[in-house]
């Protein structure tokens, strides 16, 4: 695996004119990543993942995928490239296997049909049902099947998992983690924060079009707020000896002391040292308070 | 359906309208024939009404054989074909858009302008079928009747009526490439049809009009005219040509707009208003992806 990007955007804007969808995202997505795109409706994941796809065009900067540009090589950056809207529309008229048929015949080497059956097996999709008759579920499990065709080198999966129960949430993140241990690039958007936390290695958080953040999720959850209780075993030490930057006293309660910390938690155990400590209780925060940290404060 | 699965699926998605018209074209072909003699009598003597003698075209009587086939079945036959060609034309981009699933054919490394050729190819298989299937009928019944006019000028006029139906064709994927829109495309695609038709009829009923039929394609491809003059390669080419022409632009706008997704209200002129937005289009924020989607 050489070392080009999978994804590389550079000052990529989408502007409407009366909406700024994108606004200057710069971005890099290294081959093997499970990457985490995430953000509530209307953020611009949808346009980012179009723009990539060249379904949209953008009104700024440019982007890459695999060293090709999304729009001069468009066909090229396709023919390597897997997609699952969010809500996937297939031919009503159309078995799912015919659905498969028709969009393998668009790509290079047509449908490896052992494979398809495998991952119909897996998702339990049936696929001589015609598309029709299919719940959003099952549409949902086709698209992931087309998404799948020729063994795509990267993927592009918006909000994958609507629709879909939670045994085959979790068949679908085994499959991506398959794929990314064979090298495949997942680039993985959503508004569920527990999907990412389960299966990506870096998030990048986008907030009204804007590009916040990208870490690594350890990174992101060790950087935001925790609320941390320490029981001492005697009366607590005055509010002074923890005036530092990013320690807030929260509550005082006989011999125990609650504290909001906001990144790392050295800084207070450095100061709890001197202190005799029976208890120290920490509440890893949720990516769900981690996002509305980002969204209330804008924090980049 | 694997190698040119679109072209095979615009047959599949209209195959019952399509053999429906191939039986009514045959159908009728083959009574317009039968019932020939009959009214070749009762005609004889008629003298018809000026406006009805701009059906005729180039046939001076409709008594005689070339006149009475141009108007009981040439004059009528191509709008139902137009028709067809308008749904199946104006389906095959905005119709995709529409339904969403435009997103997932691009999707795949195909290039635009060859899914609106496949597209185009299909529907024009969509449309010819039953236009040729009327042919056999002509055939049957001049087995039965004398009809006088033989199978080869029948063929060639089945065949002259094609370019006017490729150009509305081409004005449907045109229309749907500029709008995005499949109720819009076929509703103006369908008042040129009207205005044309109005146009070249009042026109072949008026005699101080009649350089006017001139500027519709109804008049260039006036079936009678290959009974009366023989087939004109000129005519023919140029109008399909000018068929082409209009799919190829088509495919050029629709290569350089953004595609839509999900339904999208009329924009009549959305090609203006990208000298606001960029090359891209506008998509106004109501209907914008991120909001029709439902994804993100």
């Amino acid at each position: 695996m050489d070392s080009t990007p999978a994804i590389l955007t550079r000052g990529l804007s989408k502007d409407y004119g009366k909406l700024l969808a994108l606004n200057s995202m710069d971005l890099r997505v290294e081959q093997g990543e499970i990457f985490g795109f995430l953000g509530p409706n209307g953020a611009g994941k949808t346009t980012a993942i179009r723009l990539l796809l060249d379904l949209i065009r953008p009104t700024g900067g440019s982007a890459a995928i695999l060293g090709m540009d999304c729009q001069r090589e468009s066909t090229a950056v396709r023919a390597v490239t897997g997609y699952l809207p969010g809500d996937v529309r297939t031919y009503s008229n159309l078995s799912g296997r015919q659905t498969v048929e028709l969009i393998g015949g668009m790509r290079p080497g047509g449908v490896d049909w052992r494979e398809v059956g495998e991952l119909a097996g897996d998702l339990a999709l049936d696929l001589d049902r015609r598309a029709g008759t299919y719940s959003k579920g099952n549409r949902q499990k086709l698209g992931i099947v087309l998404a799948m065709l020729g063994n795509p080198r990267v993927l592009l999966l918006d909000e994958p998992t609507s629709g879909l129960d939670p045994i085959v949430q979790h068949v679908f993140w085994d499959i991506l983690r398959r794929q990314a241990a064979r090298g495949t690039t997942v680039f993985f958007s959503s508004h569920v924060i527990s999907e990412v936390d389960e299966v990506c290695q870096r998030v990048g958080i986008l907030r009204q079009g804007r590009l916040v953040a990208v870490q690594p999720v350890a990174a992101m959850k060790g950087r935001s707020v925790r609320h941390v209780e320490v029981s001492f075993d005697s009366a607590p030490p005055p509010a002074s000896e923890f005036a530092v930057d990013g320690i807030r006293e929260l509550r005082r309660d006989g011999a125990t002391l609650e504290f909001e910390v906001a990144g790392e938690i050295d800084p207070l155990l450095k100061a709890l040292a001197r202190y005799h400590v029976i208890d120290l209780r920490t509440a890893q925060p949720t990516l769900d308070e981690i996002l509305l940290r980002y969204y209330r404060e804008g924090v980049a | 359906m694997k190698r040119f699965g679109l072209l095979w699926k615009s047959l599949r998605d209209y195959r019952v309208a399509m053999v429906s018209i191939a039986v009514l074209n045959f159908a009728i072909a083959l009574m317009d024939i039968l019932i020939y003699p009959s009214y070749r009598e009762a005609l004889g003597d008629m003298e018809l009404p000026a406006g009805f003698e701009g059906f005729l075209g180039e046939a001076t009587s409709m008594a005689s054989p070339e006149g009475f086939i141009t108007a009981e079945y040439f004059a009528w036959i191509p709008l139902v074909l137009i028709t067809l060609a308008i749904i199946a034309g104006t389906g095959a981009i905005a119709g995709e858009e529409g339904a969403g699933t435009m997103d997932m054919l691009l999707a795949q490394p195909v290039r635009r302008w060859r899914l609106v050729v496949e597209r185009a190819v299909g529907v024009a298989l969509l449309v010819a079928i039953p236009a040729l299937l009327g042919w056999p009928g002509f055939l049957l019944g001049e087995a039965f009747v004398d009809f006088d006019l033989g199978g080869w000028p029948l063929m060639i006029a089945t065949l002259n009526m094609l370019p006017l139906v490729f150009i509305f064709l081409g004005l449907a994927l045109l229309t749907s490439a500029l709008m995005a829109n499949r109720g819009a495309a076929a509703g103006i695609t369908t008042g040129i049809l009207v205005i044309f038709y109005f146009v070249h009829t009042l026109a072949s009923a008026v005699a101080s009009l009649h350089e006017v039929r001139k500027l519709t394609p109804f008049y260039w491809s006036d079936s009678s005219y290959v009974f009366v003059h023989g087939f004109s390669w000129a005519r023919f080419l140029v109008m399909l040509a000018i068929a082409i022409a209009l799919a190829a632009l088509a495919a050029w706008q629709f290569e350089r707009r953004d595609v839509a997704l999900g339904s999208r209200e009329w924009r009549l002129f959305s090609f203006a208003r990208r000298r606001h937005a960029g090359p891209e289009g506008h998509i106004p924020p109501s209907r914008h992806p991120e909001h029709t989607a439902g994804g993100d």
